[in-house]
């Protein structure tokens, strides 16, 4: 399938990530810095796990899976997951901590 | 030198950089002093969710060939159509990113208290002294 990765991308981690910021769009603006934050961590931790792992073949991306754009040898998709994944983690984590533990005003 | 058979390559790299994330983010709550265990349940219920997320989003990523594991690096035990590993993982870094998401919130949350406090200062009229 041609751009698969940057099409699943978009269908299992952007779509939902939006549709939990226009549910609560105040946690998630209140939070920025705790999303960018958790964004950053992500990329540190998984941009030198891809370093090691792509080279050795312990995951590969099929021909046509990606829209071909590479920063540091790492295909766009892969900062993108890392990215998206980790604010949609932490999207949830939010709203998990204000709703089991009633810290904030709903909106 | 191969310590390891091929097939232990993507559970040992996965978890040598988990753990090490999750013990970083560990030390990090601990040197702003966020009191993590007071948050045991909504690390659990992230852990579950995390589970839950790979199970439905990894199966249809494998099947329309956004990516796939390298031959013999994997144990092959899969569930749901998920490799086992992926899993761990992906408990490993919902765990990391969660207490990252808690203790920056957490000291998001006393700045603003301490910025809402201090302006509600300013704002008092002046205290007068009876002479």
């Amino acid at each position: 399938m041609m751009y698969a990765y940057m099409t699943w991308l978009a269908t299992y981690v952007a779509l939902p990530l939006a549709v939990l910021w226009m549910i609560r769009p105040r946690l998630a603006w209140e939070h920025k810095f705790t999303l960018l934050a958790c964004a950053g961590v992500s990329l540190l931790v998984n941009v030198p796990l891809d370093w090691f792992a792509i080279p050795r073949g312990i995951w590969t991306f099929p021909p046509g899976s990606l829209v071909g754009a590479y920063f540091l040898g790492i295909p766009l998709e892969e900062y993108m997951f890392m990215c998206l994944l980790a604010m949609l983690v932490s999207t949830i984590a939010l709203m998990l901590r204000e709703l089991v533990y009633h810290r904030q005003r709903r909106v | 030198m191969k310590m390891l058979p091929a097939q232990y390559t993507y559970l040992s790299t996965l978890l040598a950089f988990g753990l090490v994330a999750l013990a970083a983010s560990l030390l990090v709550a601990r040197a702003a002093r966020v009191h993590i265990m007071r948050y045991a349940r909504l690390l659990l219920l992230m852990a579950a969710a995390s589970v839950l997320l790979t199970l439905a989003i990894e199966p249809p990523a494998l099947e329309s060939g956004a990516w796939a594991y390298g031959t013999n690096m994997t144990l092959g035990v899969r569930l749901l159509g998920s490799e086992m590993e992926t899993l761990v993982y992906s408990v490993l870094m919902t765990l990391t990113a969660s207490i990252v998401t808690i203790t920056v919130a957490e000291i998001e949350e006393k700045h603003r208290s301490r910025r809402a406090r201090i302006a509600a200062n300013r704002n008092q009229p002046a205290r007068t002294t009876k002479m």
